[in-house]
């Protein structure tokens, strides 16, 4: 095969000559011994975790040899109480999911119509002829198992097409195909670009080695090539609509959640679909450049069309039709029974078969004809390697629980039965635990950071596992597994952790802790020492601040992060983390998680800020946990909040700027405005009402552009004063002493050269120009002008005028307005007034007239403006 | 060399079907332009061909390996084993007909639903909410934040050179924008505004309030949207239902005593603002009417979306008086200038003829969108003014399409003087939400998007795109029309009369809706209906299919998958769903809009 890749390579190089179509020629010849020979090694059923470190001795072979078990289905049929077996897919939907001729061809020979299939051929010691019947059989009563999919329900958080399935992007399929995580498991294509990764010093030293010097070193292990779970030929296999279906919700059709479910939006799972239907096979013996590869199958046909079904009646999802051949069927059904295929997969109401439990197989016999190719009805295809483990594990089963890791419930029995979960699940595919798995070598590639950008090994990798039962609580662990999108703390990486519903998953959530012997304490046991007596309202602050110095560098908050700073958001750790933990890693993060970037802020376990709590670290790190238990009453620390601000802050500096929003004390038609001097405004456009004025910051307008539940805002500064209650503009006839609020129509406002907003209002039959700026004593400065109505008609919009005569007794000519409004109010001087929340107002203006002191209102005149100055 | 070998490889998978090859092998000769370079190519590939065929050959006898090999090189007849979609590969697809060219389409980091979402980094988060087309080279698009630009060489092919120039600030989510006797109108949460450029700088001066005075709560899904304006110079607007109050949301409602609904004044209504300034309620009963726009008779319309009293996605005809579905709008319907009166009960749960029969006040809307098959969330409507620019559909609708980044085109037709029609798919694949269009000078679709607060398809979060007619004519259904026994199809291209005419090339189903309270309304009542026969027209341009069982009131899906032009090509969107309010009674020759 070298010869092979040699030649091609040379040839790749050459001009456009004759020799060259000799070598093409040549090339091919050989390309098909190569692919040939290949194939011709994958008879034997491939179980991913076994052939990576079963095959290698990388795990017990007990071990190795009860994953086997498990992953074969051997105890599906030869009951353990200890191995659970994998079981097959649910048939329920068969019909619709394969084609006949792929189940006629499995049927006929599992392993050569899906290479490495754990699915034993059952039919193998029949003669042709009866082989045959018994397929016919078989598929008839298959092709009657024609349950719906489950239901997809869409809705306005959900977009599904209709018929989704047939809508795929085969190029976008490529791109998630690779990225989202599929090649963790299968094999990549070797078209496919992938990000140029610099190899580290460990790569240039595998490259260096023969295979004996990495033995020696440990290496072995790492260097080696990960072979990929073959994926069958899936064109023919699925249509597109049920490889859509299967790859959307993988564990309704394989309960065993060994394919596990990606999390992928129906539209993606249709590109996935388009992509795999599309593409032809890749060698199972992709280089580790990729390009000295011969590839067979063609490229660059998108199918990103529009494929209706060409007949009416919508899509063909029936892939077999139902036969109506009753007795055929109801042959195929007592064989489904017989041949023990009710053992591994459901398919209604059907017995399965009674063997012999696994501890009573007598291997000596020619009853374990499992185990031996040619020797029964049931074939495997097994290798040597796999049978002798089979062997190994079967022998030490029939012997009982003799050592202590097989004793139910004790220490090392659980720490296997984890191995084993995480080897029958393949997490090492992606999870490194305890110097088992990881990304494999040729792999690493496919994992990037959604920007691309350069975080380590520790931004593109999922994280490793060793310890985590330490670490994590088992509630976030179940919550990870099932899929809860809150889980996700690594929006930066293009990987998907994806979902396992199965239990043996979810049973890792408490056994992981047992095993890393996790300290369940609450905090107040852990922090007990520092914190007791202390509220957590004081030291959350102190907390906040300590965060604020180390964290924030490399961590996000609350969804924002520093520039560049790409990092898991800190925001809900209590809720993932023990305590216990928390104090430990923060202490010393080296210790417990190795070649981590996470640098130590205690060195000997001394703060590096002795001023704060004494310089004692556990108090510190118990204030830390603190402010994160209760950020919410804390708000964000200083540098995030200040990041945040930059985004969202409104900071008039060269000119007055404006924003519309709900505020309160204002109300729904707020018109906020901020000045340069820094001092501002908001005026509730609905009254023409001077509503409230404060100091420093302006306001954050981040909720109000772009938060969905449109909260009212709050100003951002300080010494917000509460200015114009209710109405301020009244038809008054003196001697009737009450005052009749005359109802306003805002009619916009107009910018002036330096983008000072007038306001314009309608108020019976004047118009009102109100512009307000900011006073020289640190107060606002407001002119009232007041304008005789020339096109107005006094009718306000639809109904919004249904008292607009309270003009009383003929003195209509008169507007009042209110100056100031509480319960105590005093007058100071002749021209000022001041109330009880501390806000004076001056009244400026040549002609004073009477104030009716009952209600603080004065005339207004078309003939001369009024002048306010508001201070507080 | 990769790309040589790869071909070899594909053509090696052929290596069952001889005639082809031998075809194959003899078409260098009968193909004059393959010359040269090709033509030495072109035998030598022949050569190879032979030299694998022999190869294979050798090692199926030697090594007896026929199964593996047929697993590492499929087949392509096993290929196509339930899977009769693979044969439609060739019909070309949308982008074929209309191409999409993006002008602004950015990544941002947050999920369209996440509390703390974020735009992109750089550039101005163009969540564009409404666009007016201002000449042959600019657009002004107002975007959700608040905020109108003016965005220049927006028509580019390549649109590299755009550049942004903002016009008005401050605005409370502007949800539409019109140029409206040189100025720019938009309708904000609380009014609608018109933004003046006084002094000349290209930047408002002037924010005159031309309407305001309709309720609200302050709850976020009071979306007030517009202005469109219609023949007589009135600007239109429409606002949504309140969903959800919390707190004192609900203190400033109004109810109606009777019907116990309340609302906050006017919510769920139509109002239009007459040239005196009025502004007046019209019509009521909306939910969610993301979309006005005008057809060619210049009669408006509006387009409700899913939700509770909303079975699926609707366009309605604007009329004065009219009561469209959801039934909490009547909270306004004793408030002075209340266009309704008299409706004292609401039936709940009823399939939807019923429920017409039952509620008179009730007018069913001209066209559903069936859910999923027609979008998921209806939003704008637009008119192809072009004149064939933008190719076939002149004159007929073309409505937005939210969750799934699309766009719908709608046919109408006037039966018994009211208006009701078709729907059928156009163009999927935008890059977020499609919220707004509006049709440039050159007949394109300017496309604004944003799917901020709920989800969507595509691959950003807002942005601006174009959509161009590519000049090629695609296969589709250009009119369906409704008759008395059956309906009649115009088409964009001359059918195949042999496919056309056959009844087995149609599908036909009927169903309707619940009338109810809950969250929208599976299809219910679904029944098929049998295609007696089908009639093509000499021009082959049109159809008329026969068949029994209309009923009124019911959405009728047509799936035309089994026609086909003339080269044998299948329809580009084979569906069709027509609502079918009335049914015609006699057979009018002349098709009268």
């Amino acid at each position: 095969m070298i010869v092979t890749r040699r030649l091609l390579a040379r040839a790749g190089a050459g001009p456009m000559t004759k020799t060259r179509h000799t070598i093409i020629l040549l090339a091919g010849l050989f390309a098909i011994f190569h692919i040939t020979s290949l194939t011709a090694q994958t008879k034997a059923p491939f179980v991913a975790s076994f052939e990576r470190f079963g095959r290698h001795a990388e795990v017990e072979e007990v071990l190795a040899g009860e994953i086997l078990l498990s992953e074969l289905s051997c105890t599906a049929c030869h009951a353990s109480g200890r191995i659970s077996a994998k079981g097959g897919p649910q048939l329920d939907s068969v019909a619709r999911r394969v084609s006949e001729q792929w189940l006629r061809d499995y049927l006929t020979s599992p392993a050569t119509a899906k290479p490495g299939t754990t699915m034993p051929d059952v039919l193998s010691g029949l003669t042709p002829q009866s082989k045959d019947e018994a397929i016919t059989a078989l598929v008839a009563f298959l092709s009657t198992l024609q349950a719906d999919f489950p239901t997809l329900k869409a809705g306005g958080a959900n977009p599904v097409e209709f018929e989704f399935w047939k809508k795929g992007d085969a190029d976008r399929g490529a791109r998630f195909y690779h990225q989202l995580g599929c090649v963790a498991c299968h094999a990549p294509d070797a078209d496919y670009d992938v990000a140029e990764i610099a190899a580290s010093p460990i790569d240039r030293l595998l490259d260096e080695l023969d295979p004996d010097e990495l033995a020696e070193m440990g290496l072995a292990s790492t260097a080696r090539r990960v072979e990929s779970v073959p994926l069958g030929d899936l064109a023919l296999k699925y249509s597109l609509h049920s490889l859509t279906r299967f790859l959307f919700q993988p564990e309704h059709f394989r309960p065993s959640g060994r394919m596990p479910n990606m999390k992928l939006a129906p539209d993606e799972a249709a590109d996935i679909a388009a992509y795999l239907r599309q593409r032809r096979k890749p060698l199972p013996d992709l280089g580790p450049d990729g390009a000295e590869v011969v590839k067979t199958f063609e490229s660059g046909h998108s199918v990103s069309k529009l494929m209706p079904s060409s007949a009416p009646g919508g899509p063909d999802d029936r892939m077999i039709s139902p036969s109506t051949n009753t007795a055929l069927v109801e042959n195929g059904r007592q064989l489904f029974s017989t041949l023990g295929c009710a053992n591994c997969h459901s398919a209604g109401e059907i017995v399965s078969q009674r063997f012999k439990p696994l501890e009573e197989l007598n291997l000596t016999a020619t009853s374990a004809s499992c185990l031996v190719e040619g020797a029964g009805s049931v074939t495997y295809g097994l290798d040597s390697v796999q049978a002798a483990a089979l062997n190994v594990a079967i022998n030490v089963a029939k012997i009982g629980p003799t050592t202590h890791s097989q004793i139910e419930g004790s220490e090392l029995a659980v720490g296997q039965a984890v191995v084993r979960t995480l080897l029958q699940m393949n997490c090492y595919a992606c999870h490194t635990r305890d110097d088992l798995g990881g990304v494999g070598r040729y792999r690493r590639g496919y994992f990037e950071t959604v920007t691309g950008a350069d975080l380590g090994d520790e931004g593109r990798l999922p994280p490793p596992l060793s310890g985590i039962g330490r670490k994590l609580k088992p509630t976030w662990l179940k919550r990870v597994f099932r899929g809860d999108p809150e889980t996700t703390l690594r929006p930066h990486m293009t990987i998907r952790m994806p979902t396992f519903p199965h239990a043996d998953v979810t049973a890792l959530a408490d056994l992981l802790g047992k095993v890393d012997g996790a300290n369940p304490a609450p905090a107040s046991q852990v922090f007990a020492n520092s914190t007791a007596g202390t509220e957590a309202s004081s030291t959350g602050t102190i907390g906040r601040d300590l965060i604020g110095i180390g964290c924030i560098e490399c961590h996000a908050f609350e969804g924002q992060a520093m520039p560049g700073v790409i990092g898991v958001d800190l925001t809900n750790v209590p809720e993932r983390v023990f305590p216990s933990w928390f104090l430990d890693f923060i202490l010393n993060p080296g210790q417990i998680k190795s070649r981590t970037r996470m640098p130590s802020f205690f060195p000997d376990g001394k703060s590096q800020v002795p001023q704060t709590l004494g310089g004692d670290a556990t108090k510190q790190i118990a204030a830390m946990w603190d402010y994160l238990e209760h950020h919410d009453q804390f708000g964000l620390p200083g540098k995030i909040a200040a990041e945040r601000a930059k985004n969202y802050q409104l900071s008039p500096t060269d000119h007055p700027l404006m924003l519309r929003t709900f505020m309160n004390g204002v109300g729904l038609h707020a018109i906020a405005v901020g000045f340069p001097e820094g001092v501002h405004f908001a005026v509730d456009a609905s009254e023409a009402r001077l509503a409230i004025g404060w100091r420093k910051e302006f306001v954050d307008a981040r909720s109000t552009w772009f938060e969905r539940f449109t909260p009212l805002i709050d100003p951002l500064g300080c010494e917000v004063q509460p200015i114009d209650k209710g109405p301020s503009f009244f038809n008054f006839d003196p001697l009737d002493e009450v005052p009749v609020a005359v109802p306003i129509e805002f009619l916009g406002y107009q910018l002036d050269s330096v983008r000072v907003p007038t306001f314009q209002y309608r108020c019976g039959d004047y118009r009102i120009e109100d512009r307000i700026v900011p006073d020289a004593s640190d107060g606002l400065r407001r002119r009232l002008r007041l304008l005789a109505d020339s096109d107005g008609d006094g009718n306000g919009n639809g109904n919004g005028n249904g008292n607009g005569n309270g003009n009383g007794n003929g003195n209509a000519d008169e507007l009042w307005f209110r100056v100031i409004e509480g319960d105590q109010v005093s007058q100071p001087t002749k021209q000022s007034f001041r109330n009880q929340s501390g806000l004076t107002v001056q009244v400026h203006r040549s002609n004073q007239t009477p104030v009716y002191k009952s209600q603080w209102i004065i005339p207004l005149h078309t003939s001369e403006d009024l002048e306010l100055i508001y201070q507080w | 060399m990769v790309n040589t070998l790869r071909k070899i490889g594909a053509e090696f998978q052929n290596w069952r079907k001889l005639p082809a090859c031998v075809f194959w092998i003899a078409s260098w000769k009968r193909t004059p332009h393959i010359t040269g370079e090709k033509r030495s190519r072109h035998y030598c590939q022949t050569a190879l061909w032979f030299g694998l065929a022999v190869a294979t050959a050798m090692v199926h006898i030697t090594i007896g390996m026929d199964t593996s090999l047929a697993e590492e090189l499929p087949v392509n007849d096993a290929r196509s084993n339930g899977s009769s979609h693979d044969r439609r590969s060739d019909v070309g697809d949308e982008a074929d007909y209309y191409r999409i060219v993006s002008i602004a389409t950015p990544q941002t980091a947050t999920d369209s639903r996440d509390p703390n979402w974020k735009p992109a980094e750089d550039g101005i988060p163009l969540e564009v909410s409404g666009i007016a087309i201002l000449d042959d080279r600019r657009v002004a698009v107002s975007i959700r934040k608040g905020e109108v630009w003016i965005l220049d060489h927006v028509y580019d092919e390549v649109p590299d050179r755009v550049t942004f120039h903002q016009f008005a600030s401050a605005l409370h989510e502007p949800l539409g924008l019109l140029k409206w006797n040189n100025a720019l109108v938009t309708v904000q949460r609380t009014e609608m505004t018109r933004m003046v450029d006084i002094d000349g700088d290209e930047v408002a001066d002037l924010y005159e309030t031309l309407a305001s005075g309709w309720g609200l709560s302050g709850n976020y899904h009071e979306y007030a949207y517009g202005p469109q304006a219609d023949r007589d110079g009135n600007l239109w607007l429409t606002l949504n239902i309140g969903m959800g109050f919390q707190g004192d949301q609900r203190s400033r409602c109004v109810s109606d005593p009777i019907l116990k609904v309340s609302q906050p004044l006017w919510r769920g209504w139509a109002m239009k603002r007459e040239s005196d300034g009025h502004l007046r309620p019209i019509c009521a009963g909306m939910r969610s009417p993301s979309g006005i726009g005008a057809n060619a008779e210049g009669d408006l319309f509006y387009t409700d979306q899913q939700g509770n009293w909303v079975a699926t996605n609707s366009l309605h005809h604007l009329r004065e008086g009219v009561f469209y579905h959801h039934p909490e709008s009547l909270a306004s319907m004793t408030q002075p200038g209340s266009t309704i009166e008299g409706i004292t009960s609401i039936p709940d749960g009823l399939p939807y003829p019923d429920a017409l029969k039952q509620f008179t006040a009730m007018r069913p809307p001209a066209v559903w969108f069936p859910y999923k098959k027609a979008g998921q969330s209806a939003t704008d409507i637009l008119l192809d003014q072009s004149d064939g620019k933008f190719g076939p559909f002149a004159g007929q609708l073309f409505i937005g399409e939210f969750t799934q980044a699309a766009m719908n085109r709608v046919f109408l037709e006037k039966v018994d003087g009211e208006y009701q029609g078709a729907c059928f798919p156009f163009r999927r694949g935008f890059a977020s939400a499609v919220l707004r269009m509006a049709q440039g000078t050159d007949g394109s679709l300017f496309v604004g998007m944003t799917n901020r607060g709920w989800s969507s398809l595509g691959t950003s979060s807002y942005g601006l795109q174009r959509l161009v007619w590519t000049g090629k004519l695609p296969f589709e259904i250009l009119e369906m029309r409704a008759k008395p026994d059956g309906f009649e199809l115009q088409f964009t291209r001359p059918v195949d009369p042999n496919a056309a005419s056959n009844p087995a090339s149609y599908r036909l189903n009927s169903y309707t809706y619940l009338y109810q309270s809950t969250y929208g309304s599976d299809e219910i009542q679904t029944r098929e209906l049998s295609i007696d026969r089908a009639v093509v027209a000499e021009d082959g341009l049109s159809v008329r299919f026969y068949t029994s069982g209309l009923r009124r009131y019911f959405v009728h899906e047509l799936d035309a998958s089994g026609v086909l032009d003339v080269d044998g090509q299948p329809l580009l969107h084979p569906y069709a769903f027509y609502t079918l309010n009335a049914i015609p009674k006699i057979e009018s020759e002349l098709a009268a809009p």
